[in-house]
């Protein structure tokens, strides 16, 4: 110990000693610093990890024994400490599961990645940044082929990979895949004081997976096959739930999204109405032409925008790589069709030439409708229950229909075409057909507890209630009023202009809340 | 171009690589150069901590393997126990009015005003209060310095929230505020009784001894709640809030009815069972359980348990009895118990108060507030000459009256007796009781002054003086945990700005207020440590035998008594608990059996405020008013974001409130808005707020243990309102 002088008497002096004094750090060999523990980390947790490595058909899973998990969390503190994690960033997370007034229950529950033997977040990735390791299981995430698109996060029924801000791609845990490759245990296996959490051995193969070992209340194991075992020896309650079960979060709301998929659907959709058009003769070359260049423009500055939503846009151009399993890749893929459909279109009508403009065109239609059929996929293909097929096609067909439509009504009212008459008539009857499609579907929802989407309801119920109520006031204003000042005089242009505006704006809240709405499944809470 | 990218600056943020010192694989960026040993700075368990340095300084912690306390583990505290060290408000220089002022004109102020109203209001009008969160040697310090140099009389501690009740219990019964238990004790035992904790979360490292008992033990746990550990147990009761005392009485008086008593060690250890003997006589099964609202069968089912465990048989408990409004007399009912059936003394027995803070039971001993220095009496002159020949200071310096008890100091400040008030490391306008009307008192003072590692808390937010300070880490010293073991803690950081330890404050502050000569050979923690040790001699709590840090630094700590003797016995292992030979520390080595007759809690339940709001821990990342918890993202992710409100089904459905949905919670004195979580962990007529919420303890009644003058933060009675 090194000690300060004694002898001090002007403040001045003292003050300066102990100023450096609290400064001064001394070495590790006056802090009594120790070479070794008695026991390497190695020795002290070979009980918790298997002795062997996994055979064929086998993988690493996590074990966690429920009665010994406690609710203190210090898996959750070594995992970020021992991995060097940022500053909020853990891999691992603890909530609880509780009973009902009739069966009182408490029992906290720690979760990482469960490291499924059929991960949808792998098969979701557009640029294949995640593997499946060949010997161990360990499903891997590729930081640096990572593009940051978030879909794996939509794609995980148990919303383990996160998304990391500051540098734009996602991370998740790696079960310390170098640790137990040198015999150590990973980080939150080391840090239970109950020694809750192991390391096994597990059987890939499904049957095995699915029956046995996750908890009662989480996504069902039949679709990733997660591995994580909860063991108790006393069983759980049927009827226990995640202790945030009826506390009503909104999800992320992915802005760029919701406006790439309005923007590409309205664009698909006045390319439909466009070919639909021509074909019935109802269109010259120079109107197909304007309304073309007006449906191009949406989908290019749709499709732009959607690279707004990457963390990494640079590394975008893998996106094609993951086309046998992702159909974000395939969506991605059919969106570059679409374009250049679109584009030659336009090169149609440069030319003049009414027979490639029809062919062009059918063509762009077509390719929309693929690309749209492509996005309801990408959604659906995430399992989530506000996203069922018929919701999400309904949604999205909806959208290219109305926004197409209406699109093509503005341009064509401006270019003085007759056919417009017909798009604002079909406008109408697909807007009060899809409201009122979604209004009941809503209802039901909200008021059938037992309905898929019940959740998702009640959010949109009890906390995007300012955005339903928005939508009707422009449902009102769009379906009743705008026509009626139409049908009364109105200049039907600049009616058309602000009902396609107005319009559009409905279509982009409702696709806000589809993300925010969503309810995506997770594992408990606290 | 490569298609696929397995490597990069991203993978590489992330690599893993083998570090020495046993520490098996590391983050690459934080790679130690070296490692020393720290204890942690929250709680009393205290974990031995290892830290990893790099040129010297601390850059991440993980739990030593080789402490005998936490055994390789911690909770996210200790994880997170450097986190703290890096906020951006931390205190980098004296504030002075809220204005940056360089320490000589802070201490020249502090000194000039402190000593203009001590002269013009006498010693009594100022006064300070202390902590359970600093090293002991600069505790001891601060209370020698405000006592011995700076002639103040009042002084308390934060600790009279969380240990008065203990001290004040072990002391009337034992003769000592002696804890007598080891930690092995908990796995040495075939039964234990929780009383009013829940080691789960808030002492998680105990508890992991508990789960390494081999004898399967019979786990009780009397709480209220339903909490992790009760849901862990193999025995709960959940009884009416404050009829802890009441169960106590009942089960004596089945264990005397149905021949639970040791009588060879009652007559031999102890004085006045048979007068308590009679006294429980009263406490019929009929009357326990309607008062506690337990069965009889539950009751016989507990006493019968007892009977069965013993002599192995060990109590424990925490806030939920010392917090109450006769807290000593229930923590005596504990300690009765355990001396009836003889056990105590033995492997897996005791009467074991776990403590709360990481240094409450050095304050205890050396914070010079309650008792002076060593646990000796202010009152009893031939303590203030041993204390005065032990520490060189004058005995006529020594004062002869005790302190006021921090809630009589607060009462004496709303007089306008005191005018002055010093608070070190304590965030008391968050954590007081009945917070509303102490921030009202400390407006009242001419001046308060505040010495803390960050200036926004909510007192320094207050004081007139924030005196910025060097946190754990950025200092050296000891600290006792639970068991009485001394561990050591070494500087590992460098303090931000101008922040000083609080030794240097203190060496300063005698500087400046000219009485340094007092304090000559208080040069270094060390030092102090060693003048301390003098001042144990032949107490119970005797540490002369301890050559020093590095010896408390090799041996993993050691637990007192540690006298200087020829053989030194005590050296031959490291987990000891007292009393093995039946010899208290009273006059007459008897333990005594204290009791009362139980009072109702002031505050009841009535027509307006139809429930019972009981406050505690929340979550084990969560401690006391969150100034350094609250620091961490990552301990931040552990707690709920908002103010959840427990509240049972039966009552949500009786006021129509349902899960997630806001309440306002109001009691006589204020109101908060809190989401309501409803649950079954809380009974029907009752509900739960987390005490890290700052608004919390406006609700709460002002009410104390007449002994220990502990704050009885339990039992309050509000109403809910739909939002």
């Amino acid at each position: 110990m090194t000690e300060a002088r004694s002898d001090v008497s002007d403040s001045s002096d003292l003050l300066a000693s102990v100023l450096k004094e609290q400064r001064t750090l001394r070495t590790p060999v006056a802090l009594f610093s120790e070479e070794h523990e008695s026991k390497s980390v190695r020795q002290r947790f070979s009980h918790l990890i298997p002795l062997s490595k996994p055979g064929p058909g086998e993988q690493y899973a996590f074990e966690v024994n429920l009665d010994a998990c406690t609710g203190c969390k210090a898996c959750v503190a070594a995992c970020h400490s021992l991995n060097g994690l940022d500053e909020d960033e853990s891999w691992r997370d603890v909530g609880a599961l509780v009973g009902t007034r009739k069966q009182p229950y408490l029992q906290t529950v720690t979760s990482a990645c469960h490291h499924c033997a059929d991960p949808a977040c792998s098969n979701g990735c557009p640029v294949l940044a995640y593997e499946k390791d060949e010997a161990t299981g360990i499903v891997r995430h590729l930081d640096d082929q990572c593009i940051g698109c978030s879909y794996c996060i939509l794609k995980c029924p148990y919303d383990v990979p996160k998304f990391n801000v500051k540098r734009g791609i996602v991370r998740k845990c790696d079960m310390c895949h170098g640790r137990l490759a040198a015999g150590e245990a990973p980080a939150c296996v080391q840090s239970c004081p109950n020694e809750a959490i192991k390391i096994r051995v597990v059987s890939k193969s499904s049957e095995t997976i699915t029956s046995t070992g996750m908890l009662p209340c989480v996504f069902p194991s039949d679709y990733t096959q997660p591995t994580t075992r909860y063991v108790s020896a006393k069983p759980l309650p049927t009827n226990a739930q995640p202790a945030d079960a009826s506390r009503l979060m909104l999800d992320e709301g992915h802005e760029p999204l919701a406006w790439m998929l309005v923007l590409t659907q309205m664009s698909a959709g006045a390319f439909v109405a466009c070919a639909a058009a021509l074909w019935s003769h109802a269109l010259d070359l120079k109107l197909a032409g304007f309304a073309s260049a007006a449906a191009l423009f949406t989908g290019v500055v749709g499709i732009l925008l959607s690279v707004l939503h990457l963390g990494q846009p640079l590394k975008a151009w893998r996106a094609f790589l993951g086309w046998r399993k992702s159909w974000l890749s395939r969506e991605i893929i059919a969106f570059g069709g679409f374009a250049g459909a679109g584009m030659s279109t336009i090169a149609a009508w440069c030319m003049s030439d009414m027979g490639a403009m029809r062919l062009t065109l059918t063509a762009a239609a077509l390719a929309g409708l693929a690309a749209v059929a492509c996005s309801v996929m990408v959604y659906v293909d995430t399992r989530k229950q506000l996203w069922s097929l018929a919701n999400v096609s309904g949604k999205f067909l909806g959208t290219t229909l109305l926004l197409g439509a209406a699109l093509c009504a503005t341009v064509w009212e401006w270019s003085g075409a007759a056919v417009a008459t017909w798009a604002i008539g079909f406008t109408l009857a697909i807007r009060w057909a899809l409201s009122a499609w979604e209004l009941a579907g809503f209802r039901n929802a909200l008021e059938d507890e037992n309905s898929a989407w019940h959740r998702s309801a009640r959010i949109l119920h009890e906390r995007l209630r300012g955005q339903m109520d928005a939508r009707a006031f422009l449902l009102v204003a769009t379906g009743l009023v705008i026509p009626t000042l139409i049908a009364a005089g109105a200049s039907s242009r600049w009616m058309l202009a602000a009902s396609l505006a107005l319009t559009f704006w409905s279509q982009l809240i409702e696709r806000r809340y589809f993300f925010t709405a969503a309810a995506g499944s997770k594992m408990p809470g606290n | 171009m490569t298609f696929r990218e397995w490597d990069g600056p991203l993978t590489a943020d992330l690599v893993r690589e083998p570090a020495k010192f046993g520490l098996g694989q590391v983050p690459s960026r934080l790679a130690p150069d070296a490692t020393t040993k720290a204890i942690c700075g929250y709680c009393s368990t205290g974990c031995g901590l290892k830290l990893h340095l790099k040129d010297g300084e601390a850059i991440n912690v993980t739990p030593d393997p080789d402490y005998p306390v936490n055994i390789g583990t911690t909770c996210p505290k200790g994880w997170e126990a450097l986190t703290a060290l890096d906020a951006p408000d931390r205190a980098t220089t004296p504030l002075l009015h809220g204005e940056a002022v360089d320490w000589d004109t802070a201490l020249k102020y502090f000194c000039g005003k402190m000593r203009g109203i001590i002269e013009k209001h006498g010693s009594e009008a100022a006064a300070f209060i202390s902590t359970g969160q600093m090293m002991l040697e600069e505790m001891a310090y601060l209370g020698a310095l405000a006592k011995f140099g700076m002639g103040l009389i009042h002084g308390d501690g934060n600790t009279r929230q969380c240990m008065a009740t203990a001290v004040t219990a072990y002391k009337e019964s034992f003769g000592f505020d002696a804890p007598p238990f080891t930690y092995a004790d908990f796995e040495e035992s075939d039964v234990l009784v929780f009383i009013g904790a829940n080691p789960c979360i808030a002492h998680p490292i105990m508890w992991q001894r508990v789960l390494r008992n081999k004898r399967k033990p019979e786990v009780i746990v009397v709480d209220p709640r339903t909490t992790e550990t009760a849901m862990s147990a193999t025995q709960h009761y959940a009884i009416k809030p404050k009829s802890d005392l009441t169960l106590l009485y009942g089960l004596a008086y089945l264990l005397a009815r149905d021949g639970g008593i040791d009588h060879d060690f009652v007559k031999a250890n102890t004085t006045g069972y048979d007068a308590f003997a009679s006294f429980v006589s009263s406490f019929t099964p009929m009357r326990v359980c309607a008062e506690t609202g337990l069965s009889t069968e539950q009751l016989a089912h507990f006493a019968q348990t007892i009977r069965d465990g013993t002599p192995r048989v060990s109590f424990w408990w925490t806030m939920g009895v010392n917090q109450g409004h006769q807290a000593t007399r229930t923590a005596q009912a504990i300690i009765n118990l355990a001396l009836m059936t003889g056990n105590i003394g033995k492997p897996g027995t005791g009467a074991n108060s776990i403590t709360g803070q990481c240094n409450a039971m050095g304050s205890r001993l050396f914070s010079n507030t309650t008792n002076l220095l060593g646990g000796h009496d202010f009152r009893n002159a031939a303590h203030r000459e041993k204390v005065g020949a032990a520490t060189g200071i004058p005995v006529e310096r020594i004062p002869s009256r005790p302190s006021l008890a921090y809630d009589q100091i607060i009462d004496a400040a709303d007089a306008g007796t005191v005018k002055a008030l010093w608070f070190i490391a304590t965030n008391p306008s968050h954590s007081w009781i009945d917070q509303s009307r102490f921030n009202r008192v400390l407006d009242k003072l001419d001046f308060l002054v505040v010495q803390d590692i960050y200036c926004s808390t909510e007192t320094a937010k207050r004081a007139h003086l924030v005196l910025p300070a060097a946190g754990w880490g950025e200092k050296e010293g000891c600290f006792i945990n639970s068991e009485r073991r001394i561990g050591y803690s070494p500087k590992v950081r460098r303090a931000p700005g101008q922040a000083l330890a609080d030794f240097h404050i203190f060496r300063l502050i005698a500087h400046y207020w000219s009485c340094e000569d007092l304090f000559r050979e208080w040069t270094s923690p060390e030092a102090v440590f060693r003048v301390l040790q003098r001042c144990t001699a032949d107490q119970p709590c005797d540490l002369t035998g301890i050559e020093g840090y590095e010896e408390i630094g090799r041996c993993g700590g050691i637990q007192w008594p540690a006298a200087k003797m020829t053989n030194e016995e005590w050296r031959m292992t490291n987990e000891r608990r007292l009393f093995e030979d039946g010899k208290f520390f009273t006059p007459d080595k008897r333990a005594k059996f204290v009791f009362d007759e139980p009072q109702a809690a002031p505050e009841q339940r009535c027509e307006e405020f139809p429930l019972i709001l009981i406050t505690g821990r929340g979550t084990s990342a969560q401690w006391h008013t969150e100034t350094r918890t609250g620091k961490s993202a990552v301990l931040a992710k552990m707690a709920p974001e908002e103010l959840l409100l427990d509240l049972h089904a039966e009552d949500a459905a009786r006021f129509g409130i349902r899960d997630g949905t806001s309440v306002r919670v109001i009691s006589k004195r204020a109101q908060l808005t809190a989401t309501a979580r409803v649950t079954t962990c809380v009974s029907p007529g009752e509900v739960f707020l987390p005490m890290h919420d700052n608004q919390v303890n406006q609700l709460t009644h002002s009410a104390f243990d007449p002994h220990s003058r502990q704050p009885a933060y339990k039992h309050s009675a509000v109403r809910l309102e739909k939002v």
